[in-house]
């Protein structure tokens, strides 16, 4: 696995004692309000409605197993025993007292962790395919091209105020599981005719209030160029981007309304500038990312569901179906595990389940675990023969919920019951879903659908590329909820089409049931949700959803 | 106005616009006066560019590439556009004099100011010089 070398230990040791020096400025008056927010939220700090919220980066989702045996430590003597995944496979916690923030931080150093740019108006956590080093359809491993970013994008000193925060994922697979059509720069690792390394760069994606599909600006970039190039956008944007209407501060809106071609002209332009500056990719860099990111798995015997099941039963089986997942090497599987179990807040996970997942990942997984965009974890390396052993340990933990890419697998942002700027309950929505579907025979039998909440029109839930996205709003002082349907964040990534006029709040799941049911009736074979929806608009669902109502 | 130079605090030598400097002090011009008027202003007194963020420093005269120093406005210390404008005055004009951060510039901000390539930084009069100091090295002191 990797770990960062000396220089970027040495390098997260002086954040850490900058960081101390700034809150111990501020409590003693000598930092402004103003001043105090805008460096506390480059190390992850907020203040929410209860209390500040830590959100600690875990770059492109890799953990190693003592990484969250601390960040249970963390949870259980700095907060109250419990942390939050978040979508860009980060980790929230959510009272942490601001005095005690440099010991924390100082606690994540020592295992190799840190906070950077976790918020802010600035290059953010690099996400990537959960999957990265294990999947059947990988390419190539994203992870060491997104370490090298990381480094690149950490106190970049030209890009630390931006107009508005700027997100990057990378995706090395043919099936894109980092929604990279929906990030302010996304890239996807191709291969050319020689096998070397290129990336398709998209640029201009993103959801918030005005969600926008990112455009392809580059075909094939060579890796030599890649920084430069990542560079030039990032001038062109904190040079253009507008800062005058926070709303309108993302790179989407200044690349629509430039229109593509005179955007790409511009980062052309920069790039000339930014091709003398930024140094060539370095090659034997990358090859030793690489070697290190590897893992080598002792050669194991594949084991046929048939033989698994003998020993456990249905329950087993179902999980297996449903959140394991084929590894490239025979006699391994991808393990997911749900964050979602029903009556836990989704996405939550306490002290005692992270040093639980933290043991198994060490007995089945090389040490290893992935935090997952869908606010899940995944055991990337399980051998086929320990899968029993491991659902066993899991179960008893809440930690075997056979619903990954269910329904009830929905990714929810905090809500009115955490977040400042909320209009409606999130979590509420959760409940009432959950409490409806509670039959897990019934959610494999629908197949792959995506719901996900957000509670606000600021879309921390995603909510515009899900298959069923509920957006929270407010009128008179009433919850009240907007659904779309068919959007999706893979690849050929869709907004989602608004059904009609807002659903009242004790009606969201019953409208589900209603969408599941004229799904149900008038699917073609094998059909997915989303193709029903590409295929049929919302008009058959308006008729029974809105008729009901009437 | 106060100027950290070379690791020391000194009076500001410039004149920037409504500021309290001497009128003998070359003055800062602001690069959009510089680039509308069609002659550049006379050398006595002397004068500086002043770019600010809204400006593209690709258009400067020539004249005010060959003065020793080039002010870089930061209106507000969120705002981030003058540190690509001192890339760009080193990288791609290949600016060799002064660079100047002049306008709401913070301690905290002074690293990333000279990572860019930026020499100067407007601070207060009763700034404390060693921590100031110790400011532009925090994070990267060998760069
Ligand atoms: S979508 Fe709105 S309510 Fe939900 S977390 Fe984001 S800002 Fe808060």
């Amino acid at each position: 696995m990797y770990h960062y070398p000396v220089e970027e230990r040495a390098l997260l040791q002086r954040r850490v004692d900058q960081f101390r020096g700034q809150v111990s400025r501020y409590l003693d008056g000598k930092l402004d309000e103003d001043e105090f927010k805008q460096l506390r939220l480059r190390n992850g700090l907020y203040v929410q409605r209860h209390a500040p919220m830590l959100r600690v980066a875990i770059p492109y989702g890799v953990l190693s197993s003592t990484q969250l045996r601390t960040l249970a430590d963390i949870a259980t003597k700095w907060d109250r025993g419990f942390g939050h995944m978040t979508t860009r496979q980060n980790i929230q916690y959510n009272w942490i007292p601001l005095e005690d923030t440099p010991d924390v931080m100082q606690a994540l150093a020592d295992v190799d962790m840190h906070a950077i740019q976790t918020s802010g108006n600035c290059i953010r956590n690099i996400t990537t395919d959960p999957l990265a080093g294990a999947s059947r359809d990988e390419l190539e491993d994203p992870r060491p091209w997104c370490e090298l970013i990381r480094q690149w994008a950490n106190f970049h000193p030209e890009f630390n105020w931006l107009p508005r925060k700027f997100k990057i994922a990378v995706s090395g697979a043919s099936h894109d599981r980092a929604a990279v059509e929906v990030h302010d720069i996304g890239l996807r690792i191709k291969h050319n005719a020689k096998g070397d390394t290129v990336f398709d760069v998209y640029v201009g994606g993103g959801l918030g209030r005005t969600p926008h599909i990112g455009k392809q600006i580059a075909h094939a970039l060579p890796a030599d160029d890649l920084l430069s190039y990542l560079e030039a956008i990032l001038r062109v944007y904190n040079r253009h981007g507008r800062r005058d209407n926070m709303y309108k501060a993302r790179i989407k809106i200044l690349v629509n309304a430039l229109g593509l071609a005179t955007f790409q002209e511009q980062v052309d332009a920069a790039w000339q500038q930014t091709r003398q500056q930024v140094p060539t990719t370095d090659h034997a860099t990358v090859a030793d990312l690489k070697a290190q990111f590897a893992v080598t798995l002792p050669a194991r015997d594949a084991v046929p569901l048939d033989a698994l099941q003998a020993e456990t039963g249905d329950a087993f089986t179902s999980w297996y179906k449903q959140n394991t997942q084929a590894h490239k090497s025979p006699g391994y599987r991808s393990v997911f595990i749900s964050l979602k179990h029903p009556g836990q807040p989704a996405g939550d996970i306490t002290s005692a389940q992270m040093q639980l997942v933290a043991d198994l990942s060490d007995q089945f997984s090389q040490g290893e675990l992935r935090a997952t965009h869908d606010q899940n974890l995944v055991l990337a390396h399980v051998a086929e023969a320990d899968l029993p052993a491991l659902w066993t340990a899991l179960g008893p933990a809440k930690l075997a919920y056979a619903n990954i890419n269910t329904l009830t697998d929905m990714i929810v942002c905090p809500g009115l019951d955490f977040c400042s700027l909320a209009n409606a309950s999130s979590i509420a929505i959760w409940d009432q879903i959950n409490a409806t579907f509670d039959n897990i025979d019934y959610l494999h039998d629908l197949g792959r659908i995506t719901v996900r909440v957000s509670g606000c029109m600021n879309a921390c839930g995603h909510h515009h590329v899900a298959d069923i996205g509920v957006l929270g709003v407010e009128k008179k002082g009433v919850e009240w909820y907007q659904l779309t349907l068919g959007g999706r964040s893979t690849e050929g990534a869709r907004i989602g089409k608004r059904l009609g006029p807002a659903i009242a709040k004790d009606r969201v799941a019953a409208t589900v049931e209603d969408i599941l049911a004229v799904f149900a009736e008038q699917r073609e074979p094998d059909e997915s949700f989303n193709a029903f929806v590409e295929r049929n608009g919302v008009t058959p669902f308006k008729e029974r959803v809105y008729e009901a109502a009437a | 106005m106060k100027l950290l130079r070379n690791g020391e605090i000194v009076d500001m030598p410039w004149r920037l616009q409504g500021a309290d400097e001497p009128a003998t002090a070359p003055i800062a011009v602001p690069q959009m006066q510089l680039v509308q008027s069609e002659t550049p202003p006379p050398s006595n007194p002397a004068w500086v560019a002043l770019v600010e963020p809204e400006d593209d420093p690709v258009e400067l005269p020539a004249s005010a590439l060959e003065r020793d120093a080039i002010l870089i406005d930061f209106p507000s210390f969120t705002d981030g556009r003058g540190y690509s404008h001192a890339r760009t005055l080193r990288h791609e004009l290949g600016y060799r004099g002064e660079l100047v951060a002049v306008g709401d510039v913070r301690r905290d901000q002074l690293e990333f100011m000279r990572l860019v390539g930026i020499d100067s930084y407007q601070c207060e009069a009763d700034a404390d010089v060693d921590d100031l100091n110790a400011a532009l090295t925090e994070l990267r002191p060998d760069a």
